[in-house]
């Protein structure tokens, strides 16, 4: 990561909490690699707006943005300028408790508006004592499953152990050499990706005529076709594949606690009531 | 009719001068809060763990200096907001071990800071 922060997210109360940060923006060229990372909407322009967090340009380093928010203890405070990693990656981030700081300099290297957000920062996560992660990392989003299909003639090695390491091998035949057309079908069915060993899409789920395996809807429709003989099967198998042990989910009162994580292991789960409070 | 009452004139002022007195009093920023108390856990004795805390003192009362190389998380113990730190860029830097059920404020820097998330298996993690 280099030196800088994108001009965006500036609304966040990091930024004026309880010093005000005011960055100087500044024009720099887009990174070849955000053209190739960047999903939309729109093109991205030849120049992105960002500030400068530090003088140091090089030794910083970012998160990986791809489902950094699928579960509610996450947020994004500050999204890393990169040369070599993708657009949209993190720089300053947050994770229950734990808040990473990107950039590498000390303090008297930092601009003016550095030292204030990183003096905000420490206020910040004083907030969130008592509040752990809900989730750790077990697995890549879906989205990896598209990009890793593009590279699977690309890989150094054994490219076939590579292939069957990621995707099913009832695909090796025939998407083993047509990365774009694996990449694509995964694309397609984007919101049915699982993992399971490999990134799986749920033909089972899509059988039942729902649509995506991440949305609150589809599990509450699960639990309503397990009192339909001719769908309880499979019902209880899928349920079983996307709630973690011991869970109970509250589809009233207690519905906006329950979230999707492909991070956390492709897993419906609940928010202890009272966690979302004060964000 | 409108009638000019001079002798208003002077209150209507002290009025206007108490109203921007207040307004001025709410849009003014905010001070940091002194009395967090900042455990520093860095690489001791390095000019690195020098300029931080200096930094840290010109905001805060209470900052104290640990040694990542044996940080426990007991070490977090007292204090509001705990730092992890090692040299710039460093990859071969101490990775400290910390329970699940950790969760007292943490903040990890650079490098290092972001290797150890990634130990911790947190989202913050170096990529």
């Amino acid at each position: 990561m280099e030196n800088a922060a994108h001009g965006e997210l500036l609304d966040h109360e990091v930024y004026r909490t309880p010093l005000t940060v005011q960055p100087e923006f500044e024009e720099r060229k887009t990174p070849p690699n955000y053209r190739e990372t960047y999903r939309g909407p729109g093109k991205l322009p030849d120049q992105i707006r960002v500030w400068r967090v530090q003088n140091t340009p090089r030794g910083n380093v970012v998160a990986r943005s791809s489902g950094f928010t699928d579960s509610p203890d996450a947020e994004v405070l500050a999204v890393g300028f990169n040369f070599g990693k993708s657009y949209g990656d993190i720089g300053i981030g947050r994770h229950g408790n734990f808040l990473q700081w990107g950039y590498c300099d000390t303090p008297a290297q930092m601009t003016e508006a550095g030292r204030r957000l990183f003096l905000n920062c420490i206020h910040y996560i004083h907030r969130f004592d008592g509040r752990p992660p809900l989730v750790r990392r077990r697995s890549s989003d879906r989205s990896s499953a598209v990009s890793l299909a593009r590279i699977i003639n690309r890989v150094s090695g054994d490219q076939k152990e590579f292939f069957l390491q990621v995707f099913p091998a009832e695909l090796y035949e025939k998407y083993h050499k047509d990365p774009e057309g694996l990449a694509a079908y995964y694309q397609a069915n984007l919101e049915l990706v699982y993992w399971d060993r490999v990134y799986r899409i749920d033909e089972e789920l899509k059988a039942l005529g729902l649509a995506s395996n991440r949305k609150v809807e589809t599990l509450e429709r699960l639990f309503k076709l397990l009192e339909d003989p001719n769908h309880r099967e499979t019902a209880r198998k899928l349920i079983a594949r996307y709630s973690a042990e011991h869970t109970s989910y509250d589809f009233g009162a207690g519905r906006n606690r329950i979230y999707f994580t492909d991070v956390g292991g492709y897993k419906f789960m609940v928010a202890p009531e009272g966690y979302l409070a004060g964000r | 009719m409108r009638i000019a009452d001079r002798s208003s004139a002077p209150v209507r002022r002290a009025g206007l001068g108490l109203l921007i007195l207040l307004v001025s009093t709410a849009v003014a920023e905010a001070q940091v809060n002194r009395g967090l108390k900042v455990l520093y856990a860095g690489r001791p004795g390095s000019d690195r763990e020098k300029d931080f805390v200096a930094f840290l003192k010109e905001h805060f009362d209470t900052v104290r200096t640990g040694n990542l190389q044996t940080f426990k998380e007991t070490d977090t113990q007292g204090f509001d907001v705990t730092l992890l730190d090692w040299d710039a860029n460093e990859f071969k830097g101490p990775r400290p071990r910390l329970s699940e059920s950790f969760s007292r404020p943490m903040i990890t820097l650079g490098v290092p800071g972001g290797l150890i998330a990634s130990q911790w298996r947190l989202k913050t993690g170096y990529l």
